[in-house]
């Protein structure tokens, strides 16, 4: 019996974009209305899976003390070496340095379709947030389940997920082990989706 | 049924290909995730390289280097065969300088601090700023204590740069606080009042060298690239070496005689051999007649420094250095070798006057500025900075200064200033209190009883530091601002430490900075208009210094940031200079400028300030690993898989009698401090030392490789007051950095 599939595109789209902007930069309470309106867009249901990160957040943003929190959080986690590195190439390299192989390879993949990240980006080619951006752009893009997959399995899950298992478990995260238990379970959704959506194609 | 799912799915797919076809999605909900551009698509990428001309900034040598770049990624860095500095070689220093610019652990933004609280353990509480937020809260902070306690309540602890020194001067405070006291301010001294009327120079002719000597020098082992390829050169010409040292250093290990010196006593040995070679008339008298001041006084000087004197001193017997000075005055050419922190360096209150002897000794034997010896710096015209940059004037400033550095007769008129007495005018307010500083690339762990500055630093409400890893001194700071690393900047450098004609060394970046980062220079300026100061920095640019350097050199920017070596300026033969910018136009065996500042013109035994005692029974010595840069390396993967600890180096029979056995741990205590480390035992070091290498005992967790091993040197080291340096009465001003007791036990 075939399960019946209920796929959102734009659910995709948002929860990808959404990911990367949790990993690509700390948020500031002037962050909230863009946040909001990203929530909304969802559909009810995704939007439901969401709720404790989105209630966490606003509270987080709401008030100056509790922004500087989550914000000293966000150093800790992603800038200062007591977190973790959101760099493919450390995870990936037999020295943890950036700018490894893993770079060069997802640099390549990125060429392969076209495109390259914007120049004036501070973070490189393999950080977190900008594969998770290429995926929702291959969602935009149309580009075929099997590339989708693709990529999925060859870079980001190669590596992200031992990362956000750490977070989900650092002394330091808070709101950031509610978004990192998030983003795994909606990349082992995605890699489900990905390869059923293929079987049925 | 299936036929069905799937035509469902293609429905679902299409719709929301034909919502997003008029736009992106992403983009569109204003999140501000990386963007992607359009890049010529490659089906097959082929690699893509390029070598980029470069030098180094480890240390001061500014070797030429050419980096192979790969697609994008530094691979390899190899020595430029065309610099007279590198000859197509580098240290390890400079190889593993990949592994800092690919460390994540660098800073990446400006940050600042939350946590008002300060010290070991203590977390910052670093949040991202932006580098606007950065500039305008040092600014309120600065201008809040100039506000309230006058402009010199700010400080300045960096080396000297001009952009900086500028600010400082339109700032108007009198506080630039540098580290030479710790390093070689009695090199400095004795080279300004004997030879130079400047600093000391640092270009060693050592492949020429004969019979090459060293009090403590250690040539190798502080491993300046051109400086080990001129001791292997010239030990493969059949130079001989001898070197005199309380530990088996790694040119110790090379020397034809290693003779374990009693350590602060080589100035004995020093005056011993100038008896010996005038006494016997040894010297080179037409060097001597054409080129020195004052040898007549030197006969009736030395009269008593006989070898057996020197002998009850050093504890290194007579014939041995009768015969050694012999040697060294037979042998042709022959120099004594002096590179900072060696017996000559800072090391003990003697230290400055063995300096001055070592002038003596090589101007005796002919070789000061003669190939074979120590030469002086041969360089480019450099431009005035104010002509550059026209400036309004400064304002008028205190003299007095927090270190009282502006006390000291001849070190003041250099910019540079005391580590070892800085704390005691913070902690005291001695002359007044001080309230901020900006800090660039000094660590905590440089001072003297580094604690002590811990908590002098604590005393002030604001500190800015600038930095490329969260050293202990950044988890110090209010405002860090990360600059990038030298891989990723442009600049000139003349290399002081190895130029036998002018050539300058130009850089461009050799990848984009990785991270939001600022050039130092950039910063200043960028401080100063925060601080209303900007018409002091009209036009100003690093870009902009950086071409008048080398249009005061014949060249510009322009023709050389594409030069295919990165080099600028031609071989020409060496001549040794006749004349010496003292006020006798010679090489002043004599000082007359030591007599007008009060000190002896001649460098009369002075023992050094502190002997061991029952409590205290050992001599203390500070070394460093050869591939290791201070304290800034510790992080770096390579170099900590080379040498990644630090220990309490003990001689193997005295640890044996101690029940001392080798890896125990130990307590190293002196008055001030103690450290605990490993022994590590060895025959290579006299029986009553302890040796520790430097680098060690980092607390910052920002430093993930570095934090917790070994043990700070430092700590041991005791600061002093305004009043302890200035009783010293020692030209040089040197921090004494070995000149105390210390005891050993076990843990």
């Amino acid at each position: 019996m075939v399960m019946v599939m209920n796929v959102n595109y734009q659910d995709r789209v948002v929860q990808y974009a959404l990911h990367a902007r949790f990993f690509y930069d700390q948020l500031l309470a002037k962050d909230w209305p863009v946040l909001q309106n990203t929530f909304e867009a969802m559909t009810p249901t995704c939007r439901q899976a969401h709720q404790v990160i989105r209630t966490e957040i606003e509270k987080a943003l709401s008030d100056k003390a509790a922004e500087e929190k989550l914000r000293v959080e966000y150093a800790h986690l992603f800038l200062l070496p007591e977190g973790v590195k959101m760099y493919a190439s450390v995870h990936q390299s037999s020295e943890p340095l950036l700018r490894q192989k893993a770079w060069q390879q997802v640099t390549k993949r990125y060429k392969t379709h076209g495109l390259k990240l914007e120049p004036d980006e501070y973070h490189p080619e393999d950080h977190a947030s900008v594969e998770l951006s290429f995926m929702a752009h291959l969602i935009e893009q149309g580009e075929s389940y099997e590339a989708q997959l693709d990529f999925l399995q060859k870079h980001v899950l190669i590596w992200l997920p031992g990362v956000l298992q750490k977070l989900c478990t650092h002394p330091k995260a808070e709101i950031y082990r509610l978004v990192s238990e998030r983003t795994l379970h909606f990349l082992k959704e995605e890699e489900q989706l990905l390869m059923q959506l293929m079987n049925m194609e | 049924m299936q036929s069905t799912k799937k035509s469902t799915f293609e429905m679902d797919r299409r719709t929301f290909l034909k919502t997003a076809a008029g736009g992106s999605l992403a983009a569109g909900l204003g999140l501000g995730i990386p963007r992607f551009v359009h890049a010529e698509q490659q089906s097959v990428i082929e690699p893509q390289s390029k070598v980029v001309n470069t030098f180094c900034s480890v240390c001061g040598g500014g070797c030429g280097i050419r980096a192979h770049v790969v697609d994008g990624r530094v691979v390899h860095l190899e020595g430029n065969p065309d610099d007279q500095a590198a000859e197509g070689r580098l240290c390890v220093k400079a190889y593993s300088s990949i592994k800092t610019l690919y460390d994540p652990d660098r800073l990446k933004y400006p940050m600042k601090r939350t946590n008002p609280q300060k010290g070991e353990g203590v977390d910052p509480g670093f949040i991202q700023i932006s580098w606007e937020e950065a500039f305008q809260l040092t600014a309120e902070n600065f201008q809040k204590a100039i506000d309230e306690h006058g402009p010199e309540s700010i400080i300045f602890f960096m080396r000297g740069q001009d952009f900086a020194n500028r600010l400082r001067n339109a700032i108007g405070t009198p506080n630039h606080v540098a580290h030479q006291s710790t390093c070689f301010t009695s090199q400095v001294a004795s080279w300004f009042a004997q030879v130079t009327g400047g600093g000391r120079p640092y270009v060693y002719d050592l492949e020429n060298c004969k019979y090459i000597m060293g009090f403590g020098f250690d040539g190798l082992g502080k491993s300046k690239n051109m400086h080990i390829r001129s001791i292997t050169r010239a030990l493969a010409n059949n130079a001989k070496m001898v070197i005199l040292d309380p530990y088996m250093s790694v040119t110790a290990r090379k020397a034809h005689e290693w003779i374990q010196i009693k350590p602060g006593t080589d100035l004995a040995f020093a005056l011993a051999m100038i008896h010996v070679i005038v006494s016997e008339n040894l010297f080179d008298a037409s060097y001597v007649e054409d080129m020195t001041f004052g040898f007549e006084y030197l006969a009736d000087f030395a009269r008593d420094y006989t070898p057996e004197w020197a002998a009850e001193i050093t504890e290194v017997p007579a014939e041995d250095i009768r015969r050694i000075a012999r040697e060294f005055a037979t042998t042709k050419p022959a120099h004594i070798f002096t590179h900072k922190r060696d017996a000559a360096g800072p090391n003990y209150a003697n230290s400055t006057r063995l300096a001055q002897a070592i002038v003596i000794l090589n101007a005796l034997v002919g070789t000061i500025d003669r190939e074979g010896g120590l030469l002086l710096k041969r360089s480019f015209p450099t431009p005035s900075f104010d002509e550059v940059f026209p400036r309004p004037d400064f304002p008028e400033r205190r003299k007095e200064r927090i270190d009282a550095w502006e006390q000291r007769e001849i070190m003041s008129r250099f910019t540079n200033g005391d580590f070892a007495t800085v704390a005691d005018g913070i902690l005291n307010e001695k002359p007044y209190p001080t309230k901020a500083a900006l800090v660039r690339k000094y660590n905590l762990l440089a001072f003297p009883e580094a604690k002590r500055m811990e908590e002098a630093l604590k005393k002030l409400d604001f500190i800015a530091v600038c930095e490329i890893y969260p050293s202990e001194m950044a988890m110090m700071a209010d405002v860090v601002f990360p600059e990038p690393y030298w891989l990723e900047t442009s600049g000139v450098s003349e290399r002081d430490f190895f130029s036998r004609y002018p050539q300058l060394a130009v850089r461009t970046p050799v990848i984009e900075p990785q991270y939001d980062t600022k050039g130092f220079s950039a910063i200043i300026v960028e401080l100063a208009k925060a601080m209303n100061l900007g018409h002091y920095f009209e036009e100003a640019s690093g870009g902009k210094w950086n071409n008048a350097i080398l249009e005061a050199a014949g060249t510009t920017w322009d023709d050389m940031k594409d030069h295919p070596t990165g080099l600028w300026g031609d071989e020409k033969p060496f001549e040794g200079k006749t004349s010496f910018n003292t006020p006798s136009g010679k090489i002043e065996l004599f000082s007359t400028v030591m007599e007008e500042n009060g000190f002896d013109p001649l460098p009369h035994w002075r023992p050094r300030r502190e002997e061991p005692t029952a409590d205290y029974p050992f001599h203390y010595l500070i070394n460093r690993p050869p591939m290791h840069k201070m304290t800034e390396s510790q992080n770096n993967r390579l170099i900590m898989a080379l040498y990644g600890e630090n220990h309490a180096i003990l001689n193997d029979r005295r640890a044996a009698e101690m029940g001392i056995r080798e890896g125990d741990e130990v307590y190293v205590e002196s008055r001030v401090a103690k450290i605990k480390l490993k022994a590590k035992l060895t025959a290579g070091i006299r029986h009553d030392c302890v040796c520790v290498f430097h680098g060690f005992g980092h607390w910052s967790q920002g430093l993930s490789r570095a934090a917790g091993i070994g043990a700070n040197d430092g700590d041991l080291i005791p600061s002093m007051t305004h009043e302890e340096m200035k009783a010293l009465h020692d030209p040089g001003a040197g921090a004494c950095m070995l000149d105390f007791p210390v005891k050993v036990y076990r843990a």
